[in-house]
């Protein structure tokens, strides 16, 4: 599962600089999610970093964009290669 | 400074604060990037700074009476504003100017800390002014730390040739401006767009450009950190009373991150740590830290604190206003019981007493007598005694006067020599000339007489002045 941002947000920048996939930019109101980038920190952490570093704990699993661990390894995998 | 290897541990700070973890206050080694939030203090500070630009910028050009309305004439010597001219010789109501300046400064910050540094100062205008341009080219902060870092390309070079030539742009007419409060804005205008400035004014102009770029672009907060006299003043101006944006500990703390779904392990304080009041601190500092020389006082954590709480659901005033006796939970002294501000106060009033005497009773001309001491006197042929005179007149009128001089005394027979001479004053000018008295010896009764000078414009009569001095003859027995 990727993650959204809910509006509680503050924008208060703390999570972008955290995210090991380059998925969090900031909207115009508040910061968003590249669900094609999110891969839950799966393969870079054990948790996702976001989560932990947000004040408002406004980070929560994207319904829209439900995905198992092992599609988020893959994810991951893909993302490495094209980066490469 | 960002060490990412380093292991993270929840509720840590993060690696894009952890330098602010490790220095209280950022010495100059990075540039501070503050956010702008909007909210009540930024839009006060809005005011206050529009309110300093406007006069600095447009008074000069201010004209009346076919003359610069305001206008600090150093060439011909004189003070002009509106009607008033003050002269050197009136100079004295500089220093109260100066005083009341002070006093102001030392009042305000006694009862409400360093609102000078927060609204008004120049040095904070400015570097607001050149901080809101490098928002406009270059991004908010975060696209900002990463322009700095990242390699040099075309895109990068551009946008940084911009701001540095719009800052520039900025503090030419900064240098310009200044220069016009004190000669004439057109003739300026004009000399400087032949190249036909006086080489002191080349001077004052390059000294202005290249400080203000310097101080506002290039030094920012770090002119208030270890330039600024008035920055370490103004703190030791604050006691116990003075209101300063202040943190709330006992509320805040312990600062913890918020956590919806309910698993609240430990008393948790309203702090939920979200670091934006150090984000959009212009000077940098952490407000939760304490009052510090650092903070300019500007109220902009407020503003972001407010906008934290309001999301939250948390009432505002984290970071508010407050002295610290309110925040020791201490009675809150009203201003009359703050016998420094009261006395700062009274230092004032009598300041603006003198200026207003001074102001009333400029007059429009002086007169000084100095009598002559080698000899006090003479003693005529005829038995007369002479006295010598140095007559001192400062015309403040804007057109030369011709005087007629008189004398009154109680002696019988004093008589005025060639009283029928009538000196030329030049407008604005002093002008000496020597007058002699001389009185029959006879009728001279003691030592030392009193006598009354008089000196009285032949085209206006309303234009006189008056002076006391003595006339000497040799002992009575």
């Amino acid at each position: 599962m990727a993650l959204m941002i809910t509006e509680e947000c503050i924008n208060c920048d703390v999570c972008e600089p955290e995210c090991p996939n380059g998925a969090l930019t900031q909207g115009d109101d508040i910061y968003i999610v590249d669900p094609a980038l999110c891969t839950e920190c799966v393969g870079h952490y054990a948790s996702p970093q976001c989560i932990e570093v947000c004040p408002v704990d406004c980070i929560v699993q994207d319904p829209a964009h439900v995905e198992s661990h092992d599609q988020l390894q893959t994810k991951f995998e893909s993302l490495l290669g094209s980066a490469a | 400074m960002n060490d990412l290897s380093e292991q993270k541990q929840m509720g840590e700070v993060t690696t894009l604060y952890h330098d602010l973890k490790t220095w209280e206050l950022n010495p100059g080694d990075q540039t501070t990037h503050a956010k702008r939030m909007p909210g009540f203090f930024r839009t006060l500070k809005n005011y206050t700074q529009w309110g300093l630009w406007l006069p600095f910028f447009l008074l000069p050009y201010l004209r009346w009476n076919g003359q610069q309305a305001i206008l600090f004439d150093i060439q011909n010597r004189q003070f002009r504003c509106y009607n008033i001219t003050v002269l050197p010789q009136d100079i004295w109501m500089l220093s109260l100017v100066l005083l009341i300046a002070a006093m102001t400064l030392f009042a305000v910050t006694s009862v409400a800390s360093r609102v000078w540094c927060g609204y008004f100062c120049f040095q904070t205008a400015w570097t607001d002014w050149f901080t809101w341009l490098e928002e406009k080219i270059e991004g908010n902060p975060t696209a900002r730390r990463k322009l700095e870092q990242a390699p040099w390309s075309l895109g990068k070079l551009r946008k940084k040739i911009i701001k540095h030539a719009l800052w520039l742009l900025i503090a030419l007419l900064t240098g310009i401006s200044y220069s016009i409060w004190f000669v004439d804005a057109y003739d300026y205008w004009r000399d400087l767009l032949h190249f036909d400035l006086p080489t002191v004014g080349w001077v004052v102009l390059v000294l202005f450009i290249a400080g203000t770029y310097i101080l506002a672009g290039l030094m920012r907060e770090q002119t208030c950190f270890w330039l600024c006299p008035y920055a370490r003043l103004q703190g030791v101006m604050t006691d116990a009373q003075t209101i300063l944006p202040a943190y709330d500990t006992k509320r805040g703390e312990p600062r913890s991150k918020l956590r919806r779904n309910g698993e609240v392990v430990a008393p948790q304080g309203d702090c939920i740590d979200c670091f934006q009041c150090v984000q959009v601190c212009p000077t940098g500092v952490d407000i939760r830290e304490g009052q510090q020389f650092g903070c300019i006082t500007c109220g902009l954590c407020i503003d972001a604190c407010d906008a934290v709480m309001d999301k939250i659901d948390k009432p505002r005033g984290l970071i508010r206003y407050a002295s610290l006796d309110e925040l020791s939970g201490k009675p809150v002294k009203p201003l009359y019981k703050h016998p420094r501000t009261l006395v700062y106060l009274g230092i004032i009033l009598l300041a603006i007493g003198g200026i207003v005497y001074g102001l009333t009773h400029l007059g429009s001309m002086t007169l000084k007598v100095l009598p002559e001491r080698q000899p006090l006197f003479v003693q005529m042929s005829d038995g007369s005694i002479q006295n010598k005179y140095a007559f001192k007149v400062l015309n403040k009128t804007g057109q030369d006067l011709h005087v007629k001089v008189s004398a009154e005394s109680d002696i019988a027979g004093l008589v005025l020599i060639d009283a029928e001479r009538q000196p030329l004053t030049h407008q604005r000018r002093g002008t000496t000339f020597t007058v002699f008295l001389k009185a029959p010896g006879y009728n001279i009764t003691q030592a030392v007489t009193p006598v009354k000078f008089r000196v009285e414009a032949v085209e206006d009569p309303t234009v006189f002045a008056e002076y006391s001095s003595k006339f000497n003859a040799p002992p009575r027995r």
